[in-house]
Parts: C-alpha cells; sequence; structure tokens
C-alpha cells in the first residue's frame, strides 16, 4: 500500500498532466459548464424532434463556436458569438444563447447564462440593439459549477431572478448540492437540478426531461 | 487505522499546497470557505424560558446570571453549524478535486462529442468583448490527459481509504 507521501507525489504528478485551461479558474469552469448545460439543452430538443445547428450572428453557419466569457448583449459585434439554432417542424424556431443580457418584467436588465428564446424575438433584438423581453423567452437557466457545496447565497439570487421572470421557465443547474440551497429552493417550489455532470447519468437524464417538457409545451402553445 | 486528527490536518496542508501549485487555488479557496462556514446540522434542543425572580422555587438551569428553567415539551430542532474533524477537511477537498478535474475532463469531452455530431469540427472558444485573444480553448482531449485524469482518480481514491 502507497504511503501518504507516495500518493501526494501521484496526484502532483497527475495533475501536471491533466489540467486544461477551463480548470485554471473558477469562472473558466463556470465558463464550460454553461456551455455543457446548453448541450443536453440541445441534445432534448433534438430528442423532442427538432433541428439544430449553429450560427454566427450574421446568419452563417458556424464550424468554430465562440462563447462570452462574461455576459453581454445578444446585438454584440465585438467578436462572432455563436448561437444555437433550435427548428421543430412547422413550430417557429427558437435560438439559444449563453451568458446575455435579459429584460424582467420590471425592465430591470439580468444576466442569462443559458437563454432559449424565440428567433423573432432574437432577431428584433439584434437588429434594434435592445435586450430579449422574458415574455419571448422559453427557458433561462441559471448555471453553478463549484467544487465544493454551493453557498445559500446563490439560491437567494436565483429566487430573486424568479420573481422577475416568469418563474416556471427559470432553472437553476448545478454540478454540485447543498442541502440548504435545495431545501430553500424546493419550498419556493422553484426548478432544480444538481449533481449534473457527465458522470451522473441519472440526474443529467432527469434535467434533460425537463428542457423536453419545456419544449414539448412551446410547441403545444404555438 | 484510521488517521489522527493532526495526521489529516497535515495531509490537507499537503494536498492543499500541491493544488495550489497545479494552479487550482480557486479549488483550495472553495473549500477552505466551506470549512470556515461549517458543517451544516440539525440539533435536538431543550427549550428554555425566563422565569420571574419571584416564582425561584423551581431549580434553576445556571445560564449566567439569567433564571431560567426548561420549558416543558418536546425538544425543537434547530439548524445549527459544528466545525469539519481533519479527516472530513480532507474527505472535501478529495471530492473538490474531483469535482474539478474529473468533472470537468468528462464535461469537456461530453461538449466535444455532442456538438462533433452537429458538425463542430473547430475549435469551441471563450472570449470577452474587450479582448483580442480567447481566453480558453476547447479541443479534444488527448489520450495522455485522459491517462493523468484516471492516475489522479486512482490516487484520490485511495487517499479516501487512508481516511
Amino acid at each position: 500500500m502507497p504511503t501518504i507521501q507516495q500518493l501526494i507525489t501521484q496526484i502532483e504528478t497527475a495533475l501536471g498532466t491533466s489540467l486544461s485551461p477551463s480548470m485554471a479558474t473558477s469562472s473558466a469552469a463556470c465558463d464550460l459548464y454553461e456551455i455543457y448545460v446548453l448541450s443536453i439543452a440541445i441534445r432534448a430538443a433534438r430528442e423532442e424532434g427538432a433541428a439544430v445547428r449553429f450560427e454566427l450572428p450574421d446568419g452563417s453557419a458556424a464550424k468554430t463556436l465562440t462563447f462570452r466569457r462574461s455576459p453581454g448583449h445578444i446585438w454584440s459585434h465585438a467578436h462572432p458569438y455563436s448561437h444555437a439554432v433550435i427548428e421543430f417542424p412547422s413550430k417557429p424556431s427558437l435560438e439559444a444563447h449563453v451568458g446575455i443580457y435579459v429584460s424582467g418584467k420590471s425592465g430591470v436588465i439580468h444576466e442569462a447564462d443559458l437563454a432559449i428564446l424565440r428567433r423573432d424575438e432574437a432577431l428584433t433584438c439584434r437588429n434594434s440593439n435592445v435586450p430579449p423581453r422574458q415574455s419571448k423567452i422559453i427557458a433561462v437557466v441559471e448555471c453553478k459549477f463549484y467544487a465544493t457545496t454551493l453557498g445559500l447565497h446563490l439560491a437567494r439570487g436565483f429566487m430573486g431572478l424568479c420573481t422577475d421572470l416568469t418563474a416556471r421557465n427559470v432553472y437553476f443547474v448545478t454540478n454540485t448540492e447543498s442541502a440548504t440551497a435545495e431545501r430553500l429552493l424546493s419550498h419556493h417550489r422553484r426548478n432544480w437540478e444538481r449533481r449534473v455532470e457527465p458522470r451522473n447519468a441519472r440526474e443529467v437524464e432527469r434535467l434533460r426531461n425537463t428542457f423536453q417538457t419545456a419544449f414539448l409545451n412551446f410547441q403545444a402553445m404555438n | 487505522m484510521p488517521l489522527s486528527d493532526t495526521d489529516a490536518r497535515k495531509l490537507f496542508d499537503d494536498l492543499a499546497n500541491a493544488l495550489v501549485e497545479a494552479r487550482l487555488k480557486w479549488v483550495v479557496d472553495q473549500t477552505q470557505e466551506q470549512i470556515d462556514f461549517g458543517k451544516f446540522e440539525e440539533k435536538s434542543v431543550a427549550q428554555l424560558e425566563e422565569i420571574a425572580r419571584s416564582s425561584a422555587g423551581d431549580v434553576p438551569v445556571d445560564v449566567g446570571s439569567y433564571e431560567v428553567r426548561q420549558k416543558p415539551g418536546k425538544p425543537v430542532k434547530f439548524s445549527t453549524t459544528r466545525p469539519f474533524t481533519g479527516t472530513e477537511s480532507v474527505q472535501l477537498l478529495i471530492d473538490a478535486v474531483s469535482r474539478a478535474v474529473e468533472g470537468l475532463a468528462a464535461i469537456e469531452s461530453t461538449i466535444v462529442s455532442e456538438f462533433g455530431e452537429l458538425g463542430i469540427t473547430g475549435t469551441i472558444q471563450f472570449i470577452d468583448d474587450g479582448e483580442t485573444e480567447p481566453a480558453e480553448e476547447l479541443s479534444i482531449r488527448d489520450d495522455r490527459k485522459q491517462a493523468a485524469v484516471d492516475q489522479l482518480a486512482e490516487a484520490l481514491s485511495a487517499v479516501r481509504e487512508i481516511l
């Protein structure tokens, strides 16, 4: 059996080779996690029969994807930020964006880690330099990647977001867990999912099903 | 034999230093934040009530200069925190490394695979409005990196067994 010092050495050696840039800072890890949750939403849309493709702001097809590191406006042309176009047969098209500002019921502008909205609203917003309105948004997802248990303040912040958006379309998704945050969100009947990462198939499937239900409802109402 | 609290705290420090050296200070910081907050738990507590000095014929509970007695009825539940033990602290740090390295490696692979199905063959990059160069780029993880992640998982698992 190896000694503790041997194990520490083994860990040091492994860390030296295994790390990628997305692991170097907390914010880089969060950026990656938002894209991961987007991939689950896209998978859910495809399971429900949608055709999905990535696009650049000018409407051309994206082969290389560019995402924001911090929230920005949907109309930004600073870089060719990519978004997904989701098309269900005979239904209005949708767009999925990572890290954009959206406008709440009060008119206050909020950050949305992931926003899925009607494409006509997205086109209007890009054309007129205004943030999307909450009434045109199918889903907003607050994504939290943490190495440890979540702080309660994150759930409290999410509760505030829910009051200014349509709460049934707002989701709190994390890779980790927190007894207190989960209790708070459950008590107030908010949408949340924990331990969402590829190593936890059951939780990933449950989130995908949640997104599938959101897409099903969208199709039924449009 | 399980580690003593002193040995566990030394192991925590050694592991934390290795992580800081490997540019994973944020993982140590988040873990330390959780340790500083303490371990959440529920505690059953007997309620006390203040009694008038004139009725101090009952046996008072000694809580300093107040005169109180135990309130009749069942104990009530309070939410509270207690300090993490050395072993629990190491466990938290191991779980944190696992989420940060093994978890993110699995996430990277999944993203590349899922988006590959949509025809994304180039890189996936992250950049801010004010930047000229991408801060991070994501491409297919090579086998050498995956082998290192597996080796890390094995070492973390061995540390768990020692605790």
